[in-house]
């Protein structure tokens, strides 16, 4: 019998570095030219196929990179059991935002979050102002997982949530087809809540099969 | 549409859709019926594969639905037309499902012309077709379907249907083939659909839509839910932490259909008239007149509490004191008000509105219905334990009918309810007694070991169906009402704990008997359900009645309005003395008396500790306590016995949903009725009843429920969109609320719920700045809506505005339910005022208010003022200004110019008005603004914890003494104040004085609405003013 895992989510950035874009092409596998600035934050969720036996559902939490709502991030990191902070390759300032959105979720996010920092718009290395030596450097010093990716074009999107995936503490399996589920999906998404509330990131799911 | 179209938007966005096709059922299957021979309409089906990926273990199951087009409603019933089928609507009802696994199995034969071919090419088997069929397109092909625990349960008989669409009947079966392979179900088991919760769980929201809909037409909604925000209702949510937005989505969805509903299907309204009466008889039998009880007085008794004959024996009152801030119609305290309803309930003021129709028009003045209930009925040790008799019942009925006098022929009694002493009685207008109907009667005792009947209730519900309107001649109109439907009214007789240290005791009476009265409901079986069974829709009925349950008992709330009588024994916690000397005290205005003793009533208490009776209200009391009064020796100027202190034991209380509108009329003791040691106590109401189509309110719900049926599911298409994010207020000013509107536009073609959340759990939802309205909301498609957001700066938040920074910012968050959070950020310019700050604050600014910025402005402690320079300057300016003072504090000055004079004091700007005007206008608003300033002070001048040392002072030299304990600012403002109405008392008559001093005293002396002590006399506040005045 397969094994679903679910775990909670997070993107970090600065404004127009791609967040939205990000999660659009994972979710849906669409990109927009032209795309409005995130005004709040979208809940979105996808599944992460690891191998026959295993998935990961990640409940997304894409949030707004404008400054004035820098205030509100915390209550989306809460309790989030990973982070894809994003800088655009293409603007040094954003690595330097990306930096200070680490150094929050280090003291702030819970200790055991799994964090990658995503170079994307690498469509336009062209212009590239953030070099990959200095990126990785950053991220190996600070033990964070490091991509770049395009949003864009998909390169490297898939995987970096793939990584993650497997990166994650997969120790107890879900609920899968548990005996005592009762009512229709709406209760078991009321389920999923109460866990995911209540229950201590990396700890998915008690068996109850 | 087509069926495809129509099969799509059936179905959830969790579920897919495999395969659709067109139908005919074979109802006969007698060999000679051929399905070529035009089939009746009626058989006509669409089945459709459907299946459902689990989200948690990627398994697969299918089901077979079987489904008929719903019919346009017929709206010329049994007239024309009785050839022509009725449109076909675009939806559809679930007549079977056929889960797919075990021995489920789809055979098919050719039909056409050659039967005996048929018959042999039948494939038992399995959903494979010979390929010779299918490869007939234009034949008529027969499908017989084994349901998956095979035909043994269904007669030996499979499900069989004609169909012609070959591609269609390919695709169908391929899909059943599919999924039954994908089945993990064991051949040998068998599901039961409605109570499985492990598999064909999926299925279920197909059918919760039957019973959601046969909840919402038949069971009435619990009025103290009604009552309550919806957005209390609501499970907790903030940013980032979704509630159960399943669940709030179907409360949200629930009570969007049953409001859009009913508005939609009223046609009007008609008033019903009920005269209710409570008494508690001491064991005694009538024996006196009981008409002013029983009829009150029948001329223009509606809406007027001051019908009700002032009894005799009433202490006569002081007329309502012709100054009174309270009654001028240009209110200048109307913040007075506003302060004293954040803690007793603003008394409903009946709204002037044209009259509604009477439900009777014949006797209009007469009360329709009336309803008396009786506790200590009976004392005798044998009624409590052997309740049998009830000649006291017909005594008291006697008793009534004969105090209705000439009016007794136009009444009947409908019901009674008697437990041991406590009885309830419901007489009807004779000539409305059909329209009164589903009667049910209910008791519960609530005594020692909570059985004996010596304590409890008795209840009975009655639905009231108005009269059909005579216009029913036009009934094809649109306003034609052909059924209509009912309003229920739930009345409630209690007798609750006594004594007076037993008001826990009274409380959870209070919550047994609402939990313990209850109705059976026969309407639930008797109408909806029946209604489904002709759908002949088994699994739908299977499911539905395992759901909701049959006949789940309703209790006093679920209907339209409840009335709650008795004697409650609430008593009133101040002293045995006070209390007589208050009640004693002829100089104190009436209502005000009152108002100031029932902030100790326990039971107002208990409603607004939500402790007991929440939701409940009660006309303003404006009679004596009821309670107890003795015949002999042993009592009081009033007539109360020594022993007991008098309280408001007997009460009519009520509660309403939003269709049922009731309007107090009267609430009155009758204190010469005095066989008993209570008074008996009555109320006069009317009840709006809503005018609707039974018929065309069910179809509402239904066509409501269908708009929002796909509420709950997480389509992430389109969604909530709001125009302008960033909303600023400008500047915001201390009493003038500004509006703003935020456009939230459904861009998506789903409806979509939403509420704000908070930032956190534990944090508002909005600045304290700020009010929105409303705070949830659903959105069909396309549909644009807009929110009220006013930024309100009052005597509440000045003081803490203040305090703060003057750029006021904050972001509200709208949470689409089942999606996006929208941020919407607000801003505003705070503009800072001298008003609502405490005395010893505003004496340690620099300057004028608007020149200060944060708490370091402030001079030391040591240094400040010796009274705020804003009151100063206001004093200044009324004692130079001459003009006449005779009605200076008695009218308020214009709105225009107070709002100018603040400005000024605020900004420290000079006044645009010079003193040497003679302008009677502006000195009474430079009268006003001072008065306002002083009322707005958080504490009175003189706090309410010296007033009673105020009123022990009997001479100018005391009083000067009280003082002494004030803090140094409020001296200097008492002083100064004092000083200009001793200055102005000087060229005014005595008379004038004593008003002037009864309009300030009760402002400089302002109660503390959260003291625990009874506030003293308002004559004895003005007394103590005067003394500053002379
Ligand atoms: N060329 C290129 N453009 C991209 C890429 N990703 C995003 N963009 C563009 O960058 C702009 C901003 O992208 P968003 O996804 O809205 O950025 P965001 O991080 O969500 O921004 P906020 O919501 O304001 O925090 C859009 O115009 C995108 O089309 C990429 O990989 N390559
Ligand atoms: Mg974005």
């Amino acid at each position: 019998m397969s094994k679903q895992f679910q775990f909670k989510l997070v993107l970090l950035g600065e404004s127009a570095v791609g967040k939205s874009s990000l999660v659009l092409r994972f979710v849906k596998d669409q990109f927009d030219d032209y795309r409005e600035s995130t005004i709040g934050a979208a809940f979105l969720t996808q599944t992460v196929t690891l191998d026959d036996q295993t998935t990961v559902k990640f409940e997304i939490w894409d949030t707004a990179g404008q400054e004035r709502y820098k205030s509100l991030a915390p209550m989306y990191y809460r309790n989030a059991n990973c982070a894809v902070v994003v800088y655009d390759i293409t603007q040094s300032a954003s690595l330097e935002k990306a930096r200070t959105w680490i150094r929050e979720l280090q003291r702030q996010a819970d200790p055991s979050i799994v964090i990658a920092l995503c170079g994307n718009k690498l469509d336009l290395a062209a212009r590239r102002q953030v070099s990959q030596e200095e990126a990785k450097k950053y991220a190996e010093e600070e033990g964070l997982m490091w991509t770049e990716t395009s949003a864009k074009t998909g390169e490297g999107v898939t995987e970096i949530f793939t990584e993650i995936a497997k990166k994650l503490p997969l120790t107890a399996p879900s609920a899968a087809r548990a005996g005592a589920r009762t009512g229709g999906p709406a209760t078991r998404t009321g389920v999923d809540l109460n866990r995911q509330s209540g229950s201590a990131p990396g700890q998915p799911d008690a068996c109850n099969c | 549409m087509s069926s495809l179209a129509i099969a799509s938007e059936f179905i959830r966005s969790s579920d897919e859709l495999r395969a659709v096709l067109e139908v005919t059922q074979i109802v006969n299957k007698s060999l000679d019926s051929s399905p070529q021979t035009s089939p009746e309409t009626r058989d006509r089906c669409v089945l459709l594969v459907v299946s459902h990926k689990d989200d948690w273990d990627l398994t697969e199951e299918g089901c077979l639905f079987v489904c008929k087009h719903r019919w346009m409603r017929s709206t010329s019933t049994g007239v024309a037309g009785a050839n022509a089928h009725p449109p076909r609507s675009d939806e559809l009802d679930i007549q079977k499902v056929l889960p797919i696994y075990g021995e489920f199995a789809v055979a098919m034969s050719q039909t056409k012309r050659e039967i005996l071919e048929l018959r042999s090419s039948i494939v038992n088997s399995a959903v494979t077709a010979p390929k010779s069929v299918l490869e007939q397109p234009r034949s008529v092909i027969t499908l017989n379907i084994t349901p998956a625990e095979g035909l043994a349960h269904d007669n030996g008989t499979p499900l069989t249907f004609a169909a012609e669409d070959v591609e269609g009947l390919k695709q169908l079966l391929s899909e059943c083939k599919s999924l039954k392979e994908a089945s993990e179900l064991d051949g040998s088991e068998v599901v039961n659909l409605a109570q499985s919760t492990t598999h064909f769980n999926w299925i279920k929201p197909y059918f919760s839509k039957k019973t959601t809909i046969a909840a919402l037409t038949s069971v009435p909604q619990d009025l103290r839910q009604v009552n309550q925000p919806l957005l209390d209702r609501l499970s907790p949510s903030c940013a980032g932490h979704m509630g159960d937005d399943h669940a709030d989505v179907r409360v949200m969805r629930d009570d969007w259909i049953r409001v859009q509903a009913k508005e939609a299907s009223r046609r009007g309204k008609q008033s019903l008239t009920i005269r209710l009466g409570t008494f508690n008889v001491n064991g005694k039998m009538p024996t006196q007149d009981l008409s002013s009880w029983v009829q009150g007085n029948v001329q223009n008794k509606v809406n007027d509490p001051s019908a009700e004959p002032k009894s005799a024996s009433t202490p006569s009152l002081p007329p309502l004191a012709k100054v009174s801030p309270l009654v001028l119609t240009r209110n200048p305290f109307d913040w007075i008000i506003r302060r004293q309803s954040s803690k007793t309930k603003v008394h409903e003021v009946p709204v002037k509105e044209d009259p509604l129709a009477r439900v009777d028009e014949e006797h209009p003045d007469d009360p329709d219905m009336l309803v008396f209930g009786f506790q200590e009925l009976d004392l005798s040790t044998e009624a409590l334990l052997y309740s049998t008799s009830n000649t006291r019942e017909d005594a008291w009925c006697h008793a009534i009918f004969a105090s209705l006098g000439e009016k007794a022929t136009n009444y009947d009694k409908l019901a009674s309810k008697q437990l041991v002493g406590m009885l309830i009685i419901v007489i009807v207008k004779r000539s409305l007694k059909p329209c009164f109907g589903d009667v049910k009667t209910s008791m519960t005792g609530a005594g020692i070991l909570g059985v004996l009947g010596n304590k409890g209730g008795t209840a009975i519900r009655v639905s009231f169906t108005p009269p059909r309107p005579p216009s029913t001649l036009d009934w094809t109109s649109s306003n034609s009402v052909n059924q209509p439907g009912p309003t229920t009214l739930t009345f409630v007789n209690a007798h609750l704990a006594a004594f007076d240290e037993m008001v826990d005791k009274r409380n959870s009476d209070f919550h047994d008997l609402s939990r313990r009265l209850t109705f059976e409901n026969s309407a639930y079986s008797n109408s909806s359900l029946k209604e489904h069974s002709e759908e002949k829709s088994d699994v739908v009925d299977h499911v539905a009645t395992q759901t909701i349950g049959l006949n789940p008992p309703l209790n006093v709330y679920e209907g339209d309005a409840v009335f709650w009588m008795g004697d409650l024994n609430y008593r009133v916690d101040v002293q045995d003395h006070e209390m007589r000397r208050t009640l004693r005290n002829e100089e104190w205005e009436t209502r005000d008396k009152f108002d100031a003793l029932l902030c100790f009533d326990q039971l107002k208490k208990a409603i607004h500790s939500k402790k007991a009776f929440f939701g409940f209200q009660e006309c303003q009391i404006s009679h004596m306590p009821t309670y107890r009064f003795s015949p002999g020796l042993m009592m009081d100027k009033l007539g109360y016995d020594l022993k007991r202190k008098p309280a408001w034991t007997d009460r009519i209380l009520y509660m309403h949903g939003s269709g049922c509108q009731i309007t107090p009329g009267s609430y009155t003791g009758h204190p010469q009725i005095t066989l008993s040691d209570h008074r008996p106590v009555s109320a006069y109401c009317t009840v709006q009843v809503d005018l609707y189509d039974l018929d065309e309110h069910r179809v509402n719900i239904v066509k409501r429920f269908n708009e929002v049926s796909h509420l709950d599911s997480e389509s992430d298409k389109g969604g909530l969109k709001i125009e302008e994010t960033l909303i600023d207020f400008g500047q915001i000013h201390y009493g003038k609320s500004v509006e703003r509107r935020l456009v939230i536009r459904n861009i998506g073609k789903s409806p979509r719920a939403f509420r704000f959340v908070p930032v956190q759990l534990d944090s508002p939802i909005h600045p304290e700045w700020i009010q929105i309205h409303p705070m949830t909301g659903i959105l069909l498609g396309e549909e644009t809506t807009e929110i009220l957001l006013q930024a309100d700066v009052n005597d509440s938040n000045a003081q803490h505005l203040n305090s703060g920074d003057k750029d006021l910012d904050g972001t509200l968050i709208l949470h689409t339910m089942l999606g996006k959070d929208h941020f919407v950020s607000l801003s505003a310019e705070y503009q800072r005022t001298c008003f609502a700050n405490k005395l010893s604050w505003l004496t340690r600014l620099r300057g004028p208010i608007r020149s200060f910025k944060h708490a370091a402005d402030l001079l030391p402690e040591s240094h400040s003022r010796n009274a705020p320079k804003e009151i100063i300057r206001l004093v200044n300016w009324l004692m130079t200004n001459n003009a006449t003072s005779e009605q200076i504090f008695m009218e308020t000055g214009k709105e225009d110019v107070i709002d100018i004079i603040r400005e000024c004091l605020d900004t420290g700007d000079e006044f645009p008005y010079s003193p040497q005007t003679s302008d009677t206008q502006t000195r009474l608003a430079f009268a006003s603004t001072l008065l306002r300033l002083l009322n707005s002070l958080p504490e009175a001048v003189i706090p309410s914890h010296l007033h009673p040392r105020c009123l022990e002072m009997s001479n100018r030299d005391e009083a000067f003494e009280v003082l002494d304990e004030l803090h140094p600012a409020a001296v200097n403002v008492w002083i100064s104040v004092t000083a200009f109405l001793h200055f102005v008392s000087q060229s005014l008559k005595e008379e004038q004085v004593r008003r002037i001093a009864s309009v300030l005293a009760p402002i400089l002396l302002r109660d503390d609405i959260t003291s625990a002590a009874l506030p003293i006399p308002p004559n004895e506040k003005s007394k103590f003013l005067m003394y500053f005045m002379e």
